[in-house]
């Protein structure tokens, strides 16, 4: 009896390219909220991005083991540990583990520092904010960012010191994604009540 | 002479490019847009075009097109020169569902050859340009790997070097196009073969630019509100083509009459000069408004 792959929407190419254009304009405009539910078909927003961006040609380090088997499969990309992964999936509701060191790629080769994405409860409800200016941004700009542990903008901060190297965030909830590339400059506000 | 049988249409996957191909294009243009102004290297695709002839660009527009895109196609301002019209049936072809324009108001992504139009471009649009030659330090230093370091330590000490030498021998800098441009205060871009007219557009724009060199397999971006300054010194400021005639008036284009766009000389064939708004679109699109305009309904 012939048996039929149901391909996931969020790896059919169409939506893909969607999820992308979202993607890529969320990194043009650090801390606008796209919102990615119409091509995920209630999929996570990190599984989403995952599938829009990675291939067998990149490394992932699920550090909070998110990523199920079918997902792997699906993603093709090879497991890593944090410190030569291009991809890491993590929980952002909780502090890095001290020892996090993402790869920031060098002098002449930034792009191999680390995308991170980092995945949270709620993206917009009142909790961490902070002030970002940069590339991308009309002056300054107040970026609400949720239950975000405070720990990941204050280790971020370290990690980006040395433009070019660094690396990019991802902050997803349920179905929403905001990006942090490298080139942002955040001052922290703390979190609000 | 034997018919020629009509060609069947191409089957190629939506976009010609292999999703793989397309998924590390992507990757690179993400690179591209957190690094503003970094060459993000790239593994170039042969393309049914010979490299030179804008595959770069090409690649760029086909990793971004989906079906709901409406795609515009320039080469230096006109949508119907070899080079623009072939690429837009192109995506035609390869992209079944996208719409073409020649409209700059009506396209989400623009692939352009040497020109920015005249209109400013919305935070929606994208502009895709077409690179010859990625690396503005290539001038004075041949090694690619030092030209790495150089710009990673945003060392651009010989590029000053070479802007003061062409003051020292002509009295200005003699940089018509590809002038190098400092993005977000770090590095500095070869912003392609774009008249000096278009730099300033390239300073805080409200759509993305990115850049796409294919024979050199480097991609690299402008994201919208960046600063983008062109090199030049406090006391010889940065200036754009000069659209003067010898009466010291501005010309104005001879078929919409604008007198705020870049202009194209023409010569006709009884060697008389005349001068057209590079950007066709936006020519025939001031031309459409000037007839409308009441003023000109009751002269008529």
């Amino acid at each position: 009896m012939a048996t039929t792959l149901e391909i996931p929407t969020i790896y059919r190419p169409n939506n893909q390219q969607r999820l992308f254009r979202l993607l890529l304009d969320a990194m043009a405009h650090p801390g606008s909220v796209a919102a990615l539910s119409a091509w995920t078909d209630e999929a996570p927003a990190y599984l989403a991005v995952l599938a829009a961006l990675c291939d067998g040609a990149v490394t992932i380090a699920d550090l909070d083991a998110m990523l199920e088997d079918a997902d792997w499969r699906f993603l093709e990309a090879a497991r890593a540990d944090f410190a030569g992964a291009r991809f890491i999936v993590a929980r952002g509701d909780r502090s890095p583990a001290a020892g996090l060191a993402p790869t920031l790629g060098d002098l002449t080769a930034p792009e191999m520092g680390a995308t991170i994405i980092l995945v949270i409860a709620e993206l917009v409800r009142p909790g961490l904010s902070v002030q970002a200016s940069g590339p991308g941004i009309k002056g300054t700009r107040e970026i609400s960012l949720g239950t975000l542990d405070q720990e990941w903008i204050t280790r971020r901060a370290d990690w980006v010191r040395f433009f070019p190297m660094g690396v990019d965030l991802l902050i997803c909830d349920r179905a929403r994604v905001l990006a942090l590339p490298r080139s942002t400059r955040i001052k922290s506000e703390g979190a609000a009540s | 002479m034997r018919a020629r049988r009509k060609r069947r249409p191409a089957s190629y996957g939506f976009g010609f490019l292999d999703e793989n191909a397309k998924k590390e294009l992507r990757r690179a243009l993400m690179k591209a847009v957190a690094i503003p102004g970094y060459q993000v290297p790239y593994a170039s695709r042969e393309m049914p075009i010979a490299r030179g002839f804008g595959t770069g660009g090409l690649q760029i527009t086909l990793a971004l097109l989906g079906e709901d895109d409406t795609v515009k196609v320039i080469d230096q301002g006109s949508d119907e020169s070899v080079n623009a019209a072939n690429l837009r049936k192109f995506f035609a072809l390869v992209c079944l569902g996208v719409t073409e324009t020649t409209r700059t108001t009506d396209a989400t992504v623009i692939q352009t050859r040497h020109r920015i139009p005249e209109r400013r471009l919305r935070a929606d649009q994208i502009l895709v340009f077409q690179v010859p030659y990625p690396d503005p330090l290539v001038v004075v230093e041949a090694n690619a790997g030092k030209r790495r370091e150089m710009h990673g330590a945003a060392n651009y000490a010989r590029l000053w070097t070479k802007l003061y030498e062409d003051m020292v021998t002509f009295d200005e800098i003699t940089i018509s196009h590809r002038y190098p441009t400092r993005i977000a205060g770090h590095y500095v871009i070869d912003p392609s073969p774009i008249p000096r007219w278009d730099v300033p557009k390239l300073h805080m724009a409200d759509c993305l630019y990115l850049f796409g060199a294919g024979r050199e397999k480097r991609i690299y971006a402008v994201p919208p509100h960046t600063t983008a300054q062109p090199l030049s010194f406090s006391d010889v400021p940065f200036r754009v083509e000069d659209f003067t005639d010898e009466h010291g008036k501005r010309r104005a284009c001879a078929r919409c009459g604008a007198t705020g766009t870049f202009l194209d000389e023409l010569l006709a064939a009884d060697s008389v000069k005349s001068y057209h708004c590079s950007d066709i679109d936006f020519c025939t699109e001031t031309l459409k408004a000037t007839q409308c305009a009441p003023s000109s309904k009751s002269a008529a």
